[in-house]
């Protein structure tokens, strides 16, 4: 890890790890603010693996999400701990993602259509298995906010290097190649198939695993979670603003995301008008900024320095 | 209950006309999709917001002038051919050659602020759901609860009229596409828009005419939802934009009379499972929706076998 952002990225990490012990017993109930940031850098860095690096648009991964949740619910339910939770929807999402497989060959746009469906399809099957479309968890099995933060920063932490030291292997060469020209890496002999499934394995694990996470943060899961679209689209809108098959660029956007919709809704307390607002913001960036934050400053540094003449 | 024949037809003929609806619903969707691969997720917001003029007007304009409310459809459709017209302009004419995911999120950021808007209301007329969950409905009781009988079946009239709408104008809309010069640019466009360029074809008036026929259609959709449907401001993700993307797949996308085919597929099914449904013992009842678990299902299962959809040409292979 050479590069400025990936060195800001450790420093930041390590100044989260010590952040906790500076509070008092008091102080730290203000910690759970805290766990969406992790719950959106690993949403947002498993949407990249599949969405950034494979160029596969995924328009549902609130279908991973919410099941996450739902898995992560009915196994705290059972009375294992949290952490099996985490990894028991971690699994399903992963099955999931094996469930997926058939629609990699659609063309992209086609692609991203009929994952917008899966949320959809997803959703009746799991209330008809589980015969409810609403899966509240008893206050005694959810984390401590000091608890929920170290093992939000752990999820975001794996997420981070997982994501990084994936690309750095042979599977994350594949997967470039793929996103960039999928019949000229098919005719190098990269196998397509698998490094797409490997691709969508890995990022339905994540998403799920996030998804259970989530559950400790709000306590509950509705059905209607899965045709959420802000859970399937905010996370594209974060890869975007940071960066868009980088594997800092997810972590940077989230963290810009969740503290504007911090900010922004403190500054209006029981008013709906953060929303507006953000839907405001959502359509400036899109306009204006449509490659991300990050790619538009280097353009803009492109564009100041000038041509050298011969 | 046992399930009669006069039931199962009955079925038939309310999933016909829900269809309708359906197809008239998913066409300018599906018309935007296939010329300028923009997905427009803002489609169930644009036909909730033309669901919301129509009840305003029932409301403010009918008990004062007297004009039958079923006419603002025809405002409604105006009005966003004016809105999609300027979407289009202002901002996704200005990111479309970016790539897929900026004209994406546009339309994503636009579909939060009209539920916004629909949910607070637009300057001085009334929020939509004040209540929240509990919708509104045009004010006009002849539409939204007479049954025309015909024998021993009964067609609610609102339903009727969508499926009249779609039968008739869908159509049309296929004729313009196939017969006249600017709807085989609209198509040449959407096959290939270099070439069509380099063939001498205004690709900015034709997918701003797109666009414009697309919201236009949402338009005449969303007039007849206020009356057929109880509106809330989320109806338009939680319960438009999921059956408008099964038809357009089902449909094919890009293919009109597909899209009109797949709307009364999707209809009937959802209607006759729902009939299923109401007829198992109670031990069997479910708290999910059957309706829906099954539509998806034959979904997904045409989709494996016919992923270009039933109608389709054979692009997304």
């Amino acid at each position: 890890m050479r590069n400025p952002s990936q060195i800001t990225l450790l420093i930041s990490l390590f100044f989260a790890t010590v952040y906790p012990l500076t509070l008092s017993t008091e102080g730290s109930r203000v910690l759970s603010v805290y766990a969406v940031y992790f719950m959106w850098i690993s949403l947002a860095e498993s949407w990249n693996l599949v969405g950034g690096y494979a160029g596969l648009l995924n328009l549902g991964i609130s279908a991973f999400f919410a099941l996450g949740g739902v898995v992560g619910a009915l196994a705290l339910f059972d009375g294992f701990p949290f952490i099996i939770s985490l990894l028991l929807a971690g699994f399903a999402g992963a099955i999931l993602g094996v469930a997926l497989i058939p629609t990699f060959r659609l063309k992209s746009f086609y692609f991203a259509i009929a994952t917008l469906v899966v949320p959809l399809i997803v959703k009746p099957m799991v209330e008809f298995l589980g015969n409810r479309a609403d899966f509240t968890v008893p206050q005694t099995v959810i984390l401590t906010p000091i608890g929920l933060y170290y093992s939000g920063l752990v999820l975001a932490g794996i997420t981070i290097f997982g994501a990084y030291f994936l690309m750095q292997s042979r599977v994350g060469f594949a997967l470039r190649a793929l996103g960039d020209d999928e019949l000229a890496s098919s005719s190098l002999g990269i196998n397509v198939l698998l490094y797409k499934s490997i691709a969508v394995l890995t990022s339905g694990f994540i998403a799920s695993a996030a998804g259970a996470y989530y559950l400790q943060i709000i306590g509950t899961i509705n059905t209607t979670l899965f045709q959420n679209l802000n859970f399937s689209l905010f996370p594209i809108f974060m890869v975007i603003i940071g960066g868009i098959g980088t594997f800092e660029g997810p972590v940077l956007g989230a963290v810009v995301f969740s503290l504007i919709n911090y900010y922004v809704t403190s500054q209006f307390p029981g008013s709906t008008v953060d929303t507006f607002i953000l839907s405001l913001m959502i359509i400036g960036v899109a306009v204006l900024l449509p490659r991300g934050l990050v790619s538009s400053l280097h353009e803009l540094r492109k564009r100041r320095t000038p041509i050298p003449v011969k | 209950m046992a399930l009669g024949t006069v039931e199962f037809v009955q079925a038939l003929v309310n999933g016909l006309l829900q269809g309708g609806f359906f197809a008239l619903s998913a066409a300018g969707f599906s018309l935007i999709f296939g010329v300028q691969k923009v997905l427009n997720v803002a489609h169930g917001a644009f036909i909730v917001l033309a669901a919301f003029a129509t009840i305003q007007f029932s409301i403010l304009v009918t008990p004062v002038l007297h004009i039958d409310p079923l006419l603002s459809i025809f405002t409604d459709s105006l009005m966003l051919a004016l809105v999609g017209g300027s979407v289009y302009l202002l901002l996704i004419y200005r990111i479309e050659r970016t790539g897929f995911e900026a004209p994406l999120l546009a339309t994503f950021g636009l579909s939060i602020l009209l539920e916004y808007l629909a949910s607070n209301g637009i300057g001085p007329f009334p929020a939509l759901d004040p209540s929240h969950g509990i919708g509104a409905q045009a004010q006009h009781q002849s539409y939204s609860s007479t049954a025309i009988q015909i024998g021993p079946f009964f067609l609610q009239e609102a339903q009727a009229l969508a499926f009249v709408m779609a039968v008739v104008v869908l159509p049309i809309l296929q004729l313009f596409l196939s017969r006249t010069y600017r709807g085989r640019a609209i198509r040449a466009t959407s096959q290939d828009w270099e070439a069509a360029e380099f063939s001498g074809i205004n690709t900015k008036a034709v997918r701003l005419l797109s666009f414009i026929t697309g919201s236009a259609l949402a338009g005449l959709a969303g007039g007849l939802f206020a009356f057929t449907n109880s509106v809330t401001a989320t109806a338009g993700d939680e319960v438009l934009l999921p059956v408008i993307l099964v038809v357009v797949i089902l449909g094919g996308i890009g293919s009109i009379l597909g899209t009109l085919a797949a709307g009364f597929l999707v209809g009937v099914i959802m209607s006759v499972s729902s009939l299923i449904a109401l007829t198992l013992p109670s031990q069997f009842q479910f708290h999910a929706d059957l309706a829906s678990l099954l539509t998806f299902l034959i979904f997904i299962v045409i989709l494996m076998v016919r992923p270009r959809g039933l109608f389709g040409h054979g692009i997304a292979e």
